[in-house]
């Protein structure tokens, strides 16, 4: 985080070349080259000269994510600044920007963040992986697939109890299914986890793996926590606990604390980052009695954490048991099991109360 | 003059709101400053009705209403 604001300084000269070089290219490109918009035109040094003298300045503005030389509607020469769209509060800041600087007008330019486009490895959380699994990965109980669906969701961690591994996730991911209803089955102790889930297995458990046994502990509707646990199929699992692009955690815990920031590593939405927005929550949620299912009973928890969810950014369907970590690069301590929420906020038990619930522990350096 | 902790307010106070029709959490949070402590009450659609029965503030805590939708269990189907 630290080496942050230098890399957005780059990133700023990097715009000023470039819009500096588009100019020259596309509005001008028939003119003599001493007349067209490039770096070598004086009036565009002249106004290039004053957006490097201002440029450490607005980029220690909050929201500002970089300046370059542009022009305005009238055509006229004018210093571009580049406003996070996504940022703490963007029309404020775009306001403390002014329209002129040293002679030079100010435009302000509204955009979403900007990002290294080089394409990296694609990590799949809904594939198939060859064992041992990692976590963060696409799951489900073998059997949950009723009333003309079929469902699933996240693999999320790996704790122990005793010495022995379990696979941890929610209640409403491996056992919720309470009633004959339209399987003929109820989620029963001994029936096979596979990875994928079966959502990720085109609603066939052959093409899914199991990884895993359940071992029925109904958190739910009684307990505080939508917890679950299935004992690991010797060799399927990484021992180690690793989830996907988190890698190994740590042992430890952490209570959530307000602004902290987190993040996951989930089926759906995959590794995202978030921050704790509110905690002691008092929060009702309604729960299915099979895969899409009836309404079961609506559980009130107390004493959980909310996630910043804006746009389901950070959960969404498909995510619920992944396990929500301190943001730190190297083995970082779990702060919740994540389980619900809306396109706004998101939901996690502590997960102190979790590992209370089995008296286990995470498995972890 | 002293003031509870938040969260023992919030203890007192969670199932009154949540009785309230259209109410579906409450939290300790914070202002847009992101310093000064309050009560947020999660609704699925913010109304006039809400507003009125809703408090403004709880022992000297204000309280913000936030329109969340129903928070439901995440699994995919």
């Amino acid at each position: 985080m630290k080496q942050y604001p230098s890399m957005r300084k780059v990133l700023g000269i990097l715009i000023t070349v470039v819009a500096a070089s588009l100019l020259g290219v596309s509005a001008f490109g028939a003119e003599l080259p001493e007349q067209a918009l490039s770096h070598a035109n004086p009036r565009v040094q002249e106004v290039m000269a004053v957006q490097e003298a201002v440029t450490p300045d607005l980029m220690s503005m909050q929201d500002v994510l970089g300046t370059a030389v542009g022009q305005d509607d009238s055509g006229e020469l004018t210093i571009v600044v580049y406003v996070n769209m996504e940022g703490k509060n963007p029309a404020a800041s775009a306001r403390t920007i002014p329209r002129r600087l040293h002679g030079k007008n100010v435009t302000v330019e509204f955009t979403e963040p900007f990002r290294a486009l080089r394409r990296l490895p694609a990590v799949s959380h809904t594939a198939k992986q060859t064992p041992p699994i990692q976590l963060g990965t696409s799951g489900g109980w073998r059997y949950d697939l009723a009333n003309g669906y079929c469902c699933g969701g996240t693999l999320g961690s790996l704790i122990q109890i005793n010495g022995v591994q379990y696979i941890l996730s929610n209640y409403h991911v491996f056992e919720s299914d309470i009633v004959s209803g339209g399987n003929n089955r109820v989620a029963t102790t001994g029936d096979p986890i596979i990875q994928p889930g079966l959502i990720d297995a085109g609603c066939s458990a052959g093409n899914g793996q199991n990884v895993a046994t359940l071992v029925k502990s109904s958190s739910l509707p009684d307990s505080n926590v939508d917890a679950s646990l299935s004992q690991v199929v010797s060799g399927m699992v990484r021992s180690d606990g690793a989830i996907l692009e988190i890698g190994t955690i740590s042992s430890r815990t952490v209570a959530a604390a307000l602004t902290q920031a987190v993040k996951k590593s989930g089926r759906t939405t995959r590794l995202t980052r978030s921050k704790i927005s509110g905690l002691n929550a008092t929060v009702s949620v309604t729960y299915a009695d099979e895969c899409a299912g009836k309404a079961a009973f609506t559980k009130t928890f107390t004493g959980q954490i909310m996630i910043s969810n804006r746009g389901s950014k950070f959960l969404a369907g498909g995510d619920s048991g992944s396990l929500m970590v301190e943001d730190v690069a190297t083995n970082p301590r779990a702060v919740g099991l994540l389980f619900a929420g809306s396109s706004s906020l998101a939901v996690a038990n502590p997960i102190d109360d979790v590992l209370d619930f089995f008296g286990a522990a995470m498995v972890g350096n | 003059m002293a003031q509870r902790d938040i969260t023992a307010v919030l203890k007192d106070h969670d199932k009154e709101l949540l009785a309230i029709p259209g109410v579906v959490g409450v939290y300790v949070g914070l202002l847009p400053d992101d310093k000064t402590p309050c009560l947020k009450v999660m609704v699925v659609q913010e109304a006039a009705d809400l507003r009125r029965r809703i408090p403004k503030t709880i022992e000297g805590y204000p309280v913000l209403i936030e329109e969340t939708g129903v928070i439901r269990p995440l699994k995919k189907n």
